[in-house]
C-alpha cells in the first residue's frame, strides 16, 4: 500500500514529465476564436506584476487630411510619451486529489487515469474561466482580476492610468444602435428581423462603423468584428447569397468565420447581448507569464499529515493591453434582445 | 560430533579465528577439541565407506575441517538435515555456503568474510534461518529495486520527454494522452 508521499511523488512525477500543466494553458491559449486572435499578439512578461508601454494617441483637433502626418509625429518625436499601466491579473485555480480516489493499490495506471481526468476537468474549467475574463475581466470589480474587452471598450474609467479628460484621444468609441440618429436602419432597430436585414444594410451599417472610428485612416481601420451568435447568425444568412468567404489568415485554427467587407466576423459565446466589439487587434497585446520553470507541485493539504488529500495550486497570470483605445469601438443595443 | 557442532566448525573456519585470541578461550577450545575429537573418532567409524566414497578427492582437507576447534555447543535442532548422513549433509551445506555467501553479500554490498561473522553473530547459522534472511533481503531490494528501476527508467524519459513533449501529446485527447503516459511507464 503507498503512502501518501509516495502517491504525491509519483502524481507530480507524472505532471512534471509530461508539462501537463502547460498543456492545458497552451490549450487555454488557443480556446476559442477570439483567444486565438488576440494570442496572436501575444507578449511574454517576467518579472513583476505591473508594466509600461507607450502608448499611441492622436490629437482630435488637427485638420482630418492632416491627421495621419501629426499621428505620427505625436507618438514618435514630439513631447514626452505616455505611458499606459497594466497589471497582470491572477487566474487561480485549486486542484485537489484525495487518496481514496486514487485508491492507490491499483497501481500506476489508476494515478495515470486520475490524472489525466482532473486535468481534463482542469482544462474546461480553466478555458471557461479565461473566456469570460477575455470579456469581462476587471480589476476594479474583482481584485487581481485580469483586464478584459469590457474594461478597453467602456469610456470614462481612466483605463491603463491615463486621464481621459486631458487625452480625449485615449477614449474608446461608443455607440448605441438604437438610437434614431446613428441606426442605419430608421424604422426598425438595427439587424432587429431578419425581413428588414439585408446586405446592404449590414453594409452601410459596418462602414459606418468603421469610418467613424478610422476617420478614413486604413491603419486605424478596425479588423476584428466580434459579436453573438444571434447577430453573427443574422449577419451570415443576410450576406449569404451576396458574399461569403472564409477568412484564413485571421483565424485558422478550425474555428468559424466570416470576412465581409474587408473585416474578419466571428461569434463568441460570452458577449454581452445585443453587442458587437469592432477591434483593431493589433493594438490590443496579451501579456502573459509563462508558468514558473518548476510546475505546480502537489502538496498535502494538511502538512500535519491527517489529511489524506493532495492539492495543487495553478496560477496563470495575463491581462490584455490596449495601447490604443481611439479605434476600438463598442456597439450597444444591436437588434433585439435575446433571452 | 552432533551435526550442529558440525555446522559450527565450517562456519568457525570460515572465520578464520585470529591468533590474539584471549588465552582462556584457547584453553577452552582446546577441551572442546578433545570431546569432539572423541565425538569425531566414533562417526568416523561408523561412515568409514560414505566418506571414501564422497570425498575421496579431499579427503585429507575433511578431517582438517572436522578437526576445527569449536566456539560453543550449538542447541540441538530438528531440521531436515538430521535425516541425511552428516558428511551428505556436509557437502550440501558447503556448497550451499558457497553459492550463498557470495549472492547475499552481493546483495547486500557486504564482503563475504563480514557477512558470514555478522551472520554467526546473530545466530544465523542454518540453511533455513539464512533462507529466511535471504526472503527478507530479497523483500527489501524488490521494494528498492522498482524504485531504482523507476528511476533510472525515468532519467533518460525526462530528457526526452521534455524535448518532445509538445509534440507527443499536444492536440491529443486526455484518454490519449492517459494510454501514452501509460505504455511509456510501462503501466499497462
Amino acid at each position: 500500500m503507498a503512502t501518501l508521499e509516495d502517491l504525491r511523488e509519483e502524481l507530480n512525477t507524472i505532471i512534471r514529465d509530461y508539462d501537463l500543466f502547460g498543456e492545458v494553458v497552451d490549450r487555454m491559449w488557443k480556446s476559442s476564436a477570439l483567444a486565438t486572435i488576440l494570442g496572436k499578439n501575444k507578449k511574454q512578461v517576467t518579472g513583476g506584476i505591473s508594466y509600461e508601454f507607450r502608448v499611441r494617441l492622436t490629437e482630435t483637433d488637427i485638420p482630418t487630411q492632416r491627421k495621419r502626418f501629426y499621428d505620427v509625429i505625436e507618438t514618435s518625436r514630439v513631447g514626452n510619451p505616455v505611458l499606459g499601466k497594466y497589471q497582470l491579473g491572477i487566474m487561480q485555480k485549486a486542484i485537489s486529489i484525495s487518496k481514496d480516489e486514487i485508491e492507490a493499490d491499483k497501481g500506476e495506471a489508476k494515478i495515470i487515469d486520475v490524472v489525466t481526468d482532473r486535468m481534463k476537468e482542469f482544462e474546461e474549467s480553466v478555458k471557461k474561466q479565461f473566456l469570460l475574463d477575455l470579456i469581462y475581466g476587471n480589476p476594479a470589480v474583482e481584485t487581481n482580476a485580469p483586464t478584459g474587452l469590457e474594461v478597453i471598450l467602456t469610456p470614462g474609467n481612466n483605463y491603463a492610468g491615463i486621464d481621459e479628460n486631458t487625452y480625449s484621444s485615449w477614449s474608446p468609441i461608443l455607440i448605441d444602435a438604437s438610437t434614431s440618429t446613428y441606426a442605419v436602419d430608421t424604422d426598425t432597430k438595427l439587424l432587429s428581423t431578419y425581413s428588414t436585414t439585408d446586405a446592404r444594410t449590414i453594409d452601410l451599417f459596418i462602414n459606418d462603423v468603421v469610418n467613424k472610428a478610422s476617420k478614413g485612416q486604413p491603419e486605424l481601420k478596425p479588423n476584428l468584428v466580434l459579436t453573438t451568435g444571434h447577430i453573427y447568425s443574422l449577419i451570415k444568412a443576410a450576406i449569404y447569397p451576396q458574399v461569403l468567404l472564409q477568412d484564413q489568415s485571421l483565424v485558422d485554427v478550425g474555428f468559424e468565420n466570416v470576412k465581409f467587407n474587408g473585416l474578419t466576423i466571428i461569434d463568441d459565446p460570452f458577449i454581452p447581448d445585443q453587442t458587437m466589439y469592432f477591434l483593431a487587434t493589433d493594438e490590443i497585446m496579451m501579456l502573459y507569464k509563462s508558468l514558473d520553470l518548476n510546475p505546480p507541485q502537489f502538496k498535502q493539504e494538511d502538512p500535519s499529515g491527517k489529511s489524506r488529500t493532495l492539492i495543487s495550486i495553478v496560477e496563470i497570470e495575463w491581462t490584455l493591453a490596449c495601447t490604443r483605445r481611439r479605434n476600438q469601438v463598442k456597439v450597444t443595443n444591436v437588434g433585439t434582445a435575446q433571452s | 560430533m552432533d551435526l550442529g557442532d558440525k555446522v559450527q566448525s565450517e562456519l568457525t573456519e570460515t572465520q578464520t579465528p585470529s591468533q590474539s585470541e584471549p588465552e582462556t578461550q584457547s584453553s577452552q577450545t582446546e577441551q572442546q577439541q578433545e570431546q569432539n575429537d572423541i565425538q569425531l573418532e566414533k562417526e568416523k567409524t561408523e561412515t568409514k565407506p560414505q566418506q571414501q566414497e564422497t570425498q575421496t578427492q579431499e579427503p585429507q582437507e575433511t578431517q582438517e575441517e572436522k578437526q576445527e576447534p569449536q566456539g560453543e555447543k550449538q542447541e540441538q535442532k530438528k531440521y531436515w538435515y538430521e535425516q541425511i548422513s552428516p558428511q551428505e549433509f556436509q557437502r550440501i551445506k558447503a556448497k550451499y555456503w558457497e553459492e550463498t555467501v557470495p549472492v547475499v553479500a552481493k546483495e547486500i554490498g557486504m564482503n563475504e568474510t563480514e557477512l558470514v561473522k555478522m551472520m554467526l553473530a546473530i545466530g544465523v547459522d542454518s540453511p533455513d534461518l539464512i533462507t529466511d534472511l535471504r526472503k527478507t533481503i530479497a523483500e527489501i531490494d524488490s521494494k528498492n529495486k522498482r524504485v531504482t528501476e523507476d528511476n533510472k527508467a525515468l532519467k533518460p524519459q525526462k530528457k526526452t520527454i521534455t524535448t518532445s513533449n509538445s509534440n507527443t501529446i499536444k492536440g491529443k485527447s486526455w484518454y490519449e494522452i492517459a494510454d501514452m503516459i501509460k505504455k511509456q511507464r510501462g503501466a499497462i
